[in-house]
This record gives C-alpha cells, sequence and structure tokens, in this order.
C-alpha cells in the first residue's frame, strides 16, 4: 500500500462523494480496497474520451490499483459498488495530487453502498 | 414502495420545493460538502421509511428448540484467541484458540477450521451418583464435609472442534469467494454507469476553473444556479444507479448467494477429556460428530444444478444458469422456509471409578464403561412473507440414548413442535412420544403412557 494513503488505525469517516478539483496531467490517482468475505466490489471507471466503461475487479483493487490521469481540463469519475452479503466492514483509500481519502463502510446484509471520485483536471 | 421512489422522495423533501435550484447547498459548504450532506440525509430519510424486517427468533424458545445450530459462532471469535467466557450458572469458565489448520486440500485452510478449548468447571459439585449414597437427611451438610474448601481440585475439561472446510463442506465465505466475485464482476461491472458520468461532468463543468472546490458563499447566483440544477440531477443519477445494482442484484440471484452459503453441509468434530478429582466423578473421554445441512436451498444445490465445471470454462453459462437456478419458485420457496437437517452422534466413556471414604463412609464404585447417543433434527419456518417475516416454525426431532451403565434402560424419545406466532408472542404446541413413561418428561398432558403434549407458553404457572 503506497504512503500516500491515508493510514488508518480506526474507521475512516470520509464521505461518500469526494472531488479532487485543478488536478495537474499526468497525476497518479490510486484506488486501494481493504474487503471481507461477503462483500462484493469492484470499482467502474469513467474516462471521459471514452464511451466505454473501465471496470476493475476485486482482486486489482485489493492490490491497489493505480490509474494515470490525463485529458486536461476534463472529468473522470471512478465509481466503486460495494454489496453486502453479510455484514462486513470494507475500507476505501485513495490518493490524488497529495490529498488522501479514506472510507470504513459497515453494512448489514442487502445493504449496499456506491462511492464516487470525481477528478476534475486542470 | 420502492428504495427508488422512496429516494427520489427523500430528496424533494430535503431541497423544499419553494427554494431555487441556487439555494440547494449551504453558504459554507463546498460542493463536495453539499453532495454528501445532501445524500445523507436522503439516506436517513430511506432508513425511516423501511421497516425493519426479523425473523421471528422462534427458534430461540427454551427447550422447544431443534437443536439445528449454526456452529460457525464457536470459530467465528472476534480473534484467535477468544474471550475468557464464563457461564454463571454452570459455572464452567472457558477459553478457546481458534486456528486455521488443515483442509480437504491438503493446505492450511483460509479461516479458522480448528478450534481447542479448555473448560474449566468452577462449580465445586459433587459427583452426583456418589451424592445419592449419601443419606437424605445430612445430605448437604455431608457434601460440605467432603469437598472441604475445595482448593487445588481438578475439574477440567481440553476440547479440540474441527470443522471440515473443502469444496462442497463448511459456511466460511472465504472458499466461496473466489466464484462470487467472477459473479459480481460479470453481473455488476455491467451495470451503466456512463448517464451518472456525464451528469457528474455536467455538474464540474457548471463550475469550471476551480469553482467546485469553493465554498458556495464564493460563488455568484448565476453558478450557485446552474450548479445546484446540476447537483440534484447528478442525485437523482446516483439514486437511479443504486437502484439498478440493487435490480441487478436481485435478477441475477446474487442477494441470494450468502443465504446459500449459509445453508451449505456443515460436518463438525469435537474430542474432549475431562480430568476430575475424584470428588467430581470419573475422568471422561468424550467424542461427537455433528452434521448439519440445508435442504434444496444450498450453494451446493446450485452448483450441481449450474454444473460446476462449466464456472469455470464459461462464465456466462454458469451465471445464467445459477440465476434460473436461484429465481425458480421451488428454490424461492426452499430459501424462505430455511429448513435444515441435522444429526449427531456421541459416545462419552468413563475411566473405572472407586471411591471410598471413611468418614462420611462411603465406598462407591462405577465400572468403565462408554454410553453412546445419538439425535436427528429438522426444522423448518412456516408462512413465510415476502419481507422473510415467518408466521412460525415446525421443529421435528429425534434422540437415542444407551448408557455405559448397562443396568439403566436405553432413552428413546421423540418430539414433533409447531411454533406459531401470534403478534409479540410464540405459543408452541408439541407432540412428545418415550419409550419408557419415566422419559416422558416436561409434558403438559399425556395422552398415554408414553405420549404427552406440550403446550404450555409458561410451564412454570401450570
Amino acid at each position: 500500500v503506497s504512503g500516500a494513503y491515508k493510514e488508518a488505525t480506526v474507521a475512516c469517516t470520509d464521505g461518500k462523494h469526494k472531488i479532487w478539483s485543478e488536478v495537474p496531467d499526468q497525476k497518479v490517482y490510486e484506488l486501494q480496497v481493504d474487503t471481507a468475505p461477503g462483500v462484493g466490489v469492484l470499482a467502474q471507471y469513467d474516462h471521459p474520451d471514452t464511451t466505454t466503461i473501465e471496470v476493475w475487479p476485486t482482486s486489482d483493487l485489493v492490490l491497489g490499483k493505480k490509474k494515470v490521469l490525463d485529458a486536461p481540463g476534463k472529468t473522470h469519475v471512478v465509481f466503486v459498488i460495494i454489496s453486502f452479503l453479510a455484514a462486513a466492514q470494507v475500507t476505501v483509500r485513495a490518493a490524488l495530487n497529495g490529498e488522501a481519502y479514506c472510507r470504513t463502510v459497515t453494512g448489514d446484509a442487502g445493504s449496499q453502498e456506491i462511492i464516487i471520485h470525481t477528478m476534475v483536471m486542470k | 414502495m420502492s428504495r427508488r421512489i422512496v429516494l427520489l422522495l427523500a430528496v424533494l423533501v430535503i431541497v423544499p420545493a419553494a427554494a431555487g435550484a441556487q439555494d440547494v447547498c449551504r453558504e459554507t459548504e463546498t460542493t463536495e460538502d453539499c453532495w454528501n450532506r445532501l445524500d445523507a440525509e436522503a439516506e436517513s430519510v430511506k432508513q425511516k421509511a423501511v421497516q425493519k424486517k426479523t425473523e421471528t427468533g422462534l427458534d430461540q424458545l427454551a427447550g422447544l428448540s431443534s437443536g439445528i445450530k449454526d456452529f460457525l459462532p464457536l470459530l467465528n471469535l472476534a480473534g484467535v484467541l477468544g474471550p475468557v467466557q464464563r457461564d454463571d450458572q454452570s459455572g464452567v469458565v472457558a477459553v478457546s484458540l481458534n486456528t486455521p489448520f488443515l483442509g480437504g486440500s491438503g493446505g492450511v485452510t483460509k479461516d479458522p477450521s480448528l478450534q481447542l478449548k479448555a473448560l474449566i468447571d468452577t462449580s465445586a459439585s459433587l459427583f452426583e451418583p456418589l451424592k445419592q449414597q449419601l443419606p437424605a437427611e445430612d445430605r448437604d451438610a455431608l457434601e460440605k464435609q467432603l469437598l472441604g474448601d475445595g482448593t487445588g481440585r481438578e475439574n477440567v475439561t481440553l476440547e479440540a472442534s474441527y470443522s471440515f472446510l473443502g469444496g462442497r463442506l463448511g459456511r466460511n465465505f472465504e472458499q466461496y469467494t473466489p466464484l462470487f466475485n467472477r459473479f459480481y464482476q460479470s453481473r455488476i461491472g455491467q451495470v451503466p454507469s456512463a448517464e451518472l458520468g456525464d451528469r457528474i461532468r455536467a455538474l464540474t463543468a457548471a463550475l469550471p476553473g476551480g469553482l467546485i472546490s469553493k465554498k458556495w458563499a464564493e460563488l455568484t447566483d448565476e453558478q450557485r444556479r446552474r450548479a445546484g440544477a446540476a447537483l440534484l440531477d447528478v442525485l437523482a443519477g446516483e439514486t437511479a444507479l443504486n437502484g439498478n445494482v440493487r435490480q441487478a442484484m436481485r435478477q441475477s440471484g446474487l442477494d441470494m448467494f450468502g443465504q446459500l452459503v449459509n445453508n451449505q453441509p456443515q460436518l463438525y468434530v469435537t474430542v474432549g477429556r475431562a480430568f476430575r478429582d475424584e470428588l467430581f466423578g470419573p475422568d471422561l473421554l468424550r467424542g461427537r460428530i455433528s452434521f448439519e445441512m440445508g435442504l434444496g436451498n444450498s450453494l451446493n444445490r446450485a452448483l450441481d444444478e449450474v454444473g460446476a465445471s462449466s464456472c469455470q470454462t464459461n462464465l456466462s453459462a454458469c451465471l445464467t444458469a445459477y440465476t434460473q437456478f436461484v429465481n425458480a419458485g421451488r428454490t424461492r420457496a426452499a430459501i424462505k422456509a430455511a429448513s435444515r437437517l441435522s444429526f449427531f452422534a456421541e459416545f462419552v466413556r468413563n475411566d473405572a471409578y472407586h471411591f471410598v471414604s471413611p468418614e462420611p463412609a462411603l465406598d462407591f464404585a462405577i465400572a468403565e464403561g462408554t454410553g453412546w447417543s445419538a439425535g436427528l433434527d429438522y426444522g423448518r419456518l412456516v408462512g413465510v412473507d415476502d419481507d422473510g417475516t415467518a408466521a412460525g416454525r415446525f421443529d421435528a426431532s429425534v434422540r437415542w440414548e444407551a448408557p455405559a451403565d448397562k443396568a439403566v434402560d436405553r432413552r428413546f424419545v421423540a418430539s414433533l413442535t409447531l411454533t406459531k406466532k401470534l403478534g409479540d408472542i410464540s405459543i408452541p404446541f408439541g407432540l412428545v412420544y418415550a419409550n419408557k413413561e419415566k422419559f416422558l418428561t416436561g409434558v403438559d398432558h399425556g395422552l398415554s403412557a408414553n405420549v404427552g403434549l406440550k403446550f404450555n407458553l409458561f410451564p412454570g404457572m401450570k
């Protein structure tokens, strides 16, 4: 796990929605998820210049996914979709341009959450 | 009311109709703060609107449960070493060590499958058959005399329990996670989010040049109006995406995956050795094997129908077959009924025992012997609503015991119990059969020497 992420010894409390603005071209967005058995989690990455959505599977997110952001003046969006089949806790960490994000999601069986990261390029 | 409608209503409630789009956010908020607040408020309204539904909990009724237990809690303690637990009623103090162990594949299991447990009986109660040898009129006093202050007297049981975890055994989710993740990626990865992405881009376009990170007090009325309208549009799109994910989970049957895992067969073996001071009885060797399975509602059943091998080669066909199985009427009914079948067999071997005391005068001996017992239980919910609320449950139970002392009668007891939930109370109605009249205990009305009825909700208030 990159040192850019927020160190979390307790539950992280950032909101479901995070906006990074004025991001310089070619900065690296990092996303990492600590998940648990009984939880479905994946991310959909929406690049501003393409019509297809890139799906990042659980295995990539657990290891830590990195994406170099291009397209100056445009907006990249990442949706982290979490579905709980059992009561569990998931921690989502991200970092971009020196600004870290950390959110711990606690869910019961049947609950879900979609975390949205918005990256506005300079 | 669908969740989507509830969320839309929530947004409408939170943002007063009279307010313009420029008033969506507070002066002190950034767009991100505002987005998070509106979403949290919508979530709060939604939670209040969705009444929590639970199962009946009827299986918790003392003395009437089917004996069907989920073994996982034994292994599911917070850490490797569980907390020291004390049962105030029995005086037994227990400490457990939970650890992964060798699994069916020969490797170490991912989840804890072995439990080592020490049970220390602190109750200092005289061995009951020995106690019965004491004169009834002075029994309590003589018991105290024999026990003394009780210090240094051993009464410890060491237990090792093993849960078989493998491709078709065990309810630890970890072993089924790879398959679930593939299903999840295949189905939920395809839920379209591009429209919401476009709405978010419209929001960021409404506040260019870093304005999106400014507080709303720093924005012009026109910027607020445009951003406010775009933000409401984003919230509506987010509600739609949540609804689409939920619908995809439901339609694909992935929302039932956890239920299917929870109904997987479990095979569990426990071996224990009791080391006891002679005042507490002979040393014991105990062994128990338990098996429990869901009926028509397990992941094994699903994979049997799907053809598990096809999941490796053709995930799409596998997921389609899985979905068909889960959504079939008979499967849904079996999941609702939550029917479980369990079986156990147990032996208890006592060492030869001989207790001699000059005062009080006692000479009591028990020969080495082995007692056997076995049981079969079936339980299911009845009258289950779509929201999972059950009107009652049905339990059937059979017990057979052959004591180590061959002079003692063998015991066979069978019971059928229907527990009906009426409002907040649960009323049990049971039929009990015993092979000997003396074993027909706890019934409220005897039909014959061997058959009785149980129906009293408050047995102590006859």
